[in-house]
């Protein structure tokens, strides 16, 4: 038996000793999907009013509490770290101190902090829009109030978030001269890329594929609440839709990046 | 066999801190420090210019540890 032949007898032995376990997997999982079918037939045939008030009236009015909240807590936890790498960087003589890991690691938990927060924000605001049906369908205009001030919170988070985030990508700037773009600029994450160097470049491409990783498989958990949702009548179709436009997109960048041609330089 | 460094010697011979000498190979400060710490080992390429910057040969730069 040649080369060739050994190993793909090697690779097709190593699939029938996963096969097995593979097969255990899938039914769980659909065990898993049976179990949680039963119990949103059972959840939305028992309280469907409920669930349309929740949806509606309830969590719309408190969305804004909880944003408000948000902005204040990334106030809070941001802007002290923001100024305490500030100090320590202006401290330094271009050399990496304790000092100085502590304030690049403060940088770190501080836009981790506000990314999180952003993303927090534009979700609670979009439940709080679900409260616009409740002044369409039932023309009960005293709930305009807690969707202005969902609004305004939106409005007031996006520019506390903008600033924060442009005082860190500045300080970043300034520790490291050779990085480019300002945040206003709209190609600003390509401009940054370039300048990243080797070992940047290894970090950045790890994240991604570890964001890639993550994504499919919440790609695939938001696939199987948007069908259900949409089956029992909580969601329409436009859920499903959604979710496979997002999937399918990241699936796409993810291939057309790994290409080792032309192709990947687009993105 | 991890990769071990005199970089942080041969820089004070030099007499540049972290970031004149990232500045002068075309990497960051912090990337500097992570190949002087041996959290990194550079490319070839980085390997080359910090020798020709520090003006030596890599291998009195970077060298295998031999395992006991």
């Amino acid at each position: 038996m040649n080369d060739n032949q050994t190993r793909r007898e090697e690779i097709r032995r190593e699939d029938r000793r996963q096969f097995p376990k593979f097969i255990l997997i899938l039914i769980a999982c659909g065990l898993l999907g049976g179990v949680l079918g039963f119990l949103f037939t059972s959840l939305s045939l028992a309280s469907s009013e409920t669930l349309i008030w929740l949806g509606t009236v309830a969590l719309p009015t408190v969305m804004p509490v909880l944003m408000w909240l948000t902005i204040a807590a990334t106030l809070i936890y941001c802007v002290p770290r923001l100024r305490r790498a500030q100090a320590a960087w202006r401290e330094t003589a271009g050399e990496e101190s304790e000092r100085e890991r502590a304030a690049d690691a403060d940088l770190t938990r501080s836009l981790t902090f506000s990314s999180l927060a952003q993303v927090l924000l534009y979700t609670c605001f979009g439940i709080n829009a679900a409260g616009i049906q409740t002044v369409m369908v039932q023309t009960d205009s005293s709930f305009l109030i807690p969707l202005v001030t969902g609004l305004l919170a939106l409005l007031v988070g996006m520019a506390v978030l903008m600033s924060l985030q442009r005082r860190t990508v500045n300080l970043v700037r300034e520790m490291s001269p050779e990085k480019d773009g300002s945040v206003y600029q709209m190609d600003f994450q390509r401009l940054w890329l370039r300048r990243l160097d080797e070992a940047e470049l290894a970090r950045a491409h790890r994240a991604g594929f570890a964001a890639y990783r993550m994504g499919q498989i919440f790609c695939l958990g938001c696939w199987m609440v948007a069908v259900f949702g949409s089956m029992f009548g909580w969601m329409t179709w436009g859920a499903v839709l959604l979710v496979g436009l997002i999937w399918g997109a990241m699936t796409l960048t993810y291939c057309l990046a790994s290409r080792d041609d032309s192709a990947a330089s687009i993105l | 066999m991890p990769l071990y460094n005199r970089l942080k010697e041969y820089r004070a011979r030099l007499g540049v801190n972290q970031q004149e000498l990232g500045r002068m190979v075309g990497a960051s400060r912090q990337t500097i420090s992570l190949i002087e710490r041996g959290d990194y080992s550079p490319s070839v390429t980085l390997a080359l210019r910090i020798a020709k910057a520090c003006g030596v040969a890599v291998e009195d730069i970077f060298q295998y540890e031999e395992e006991n």
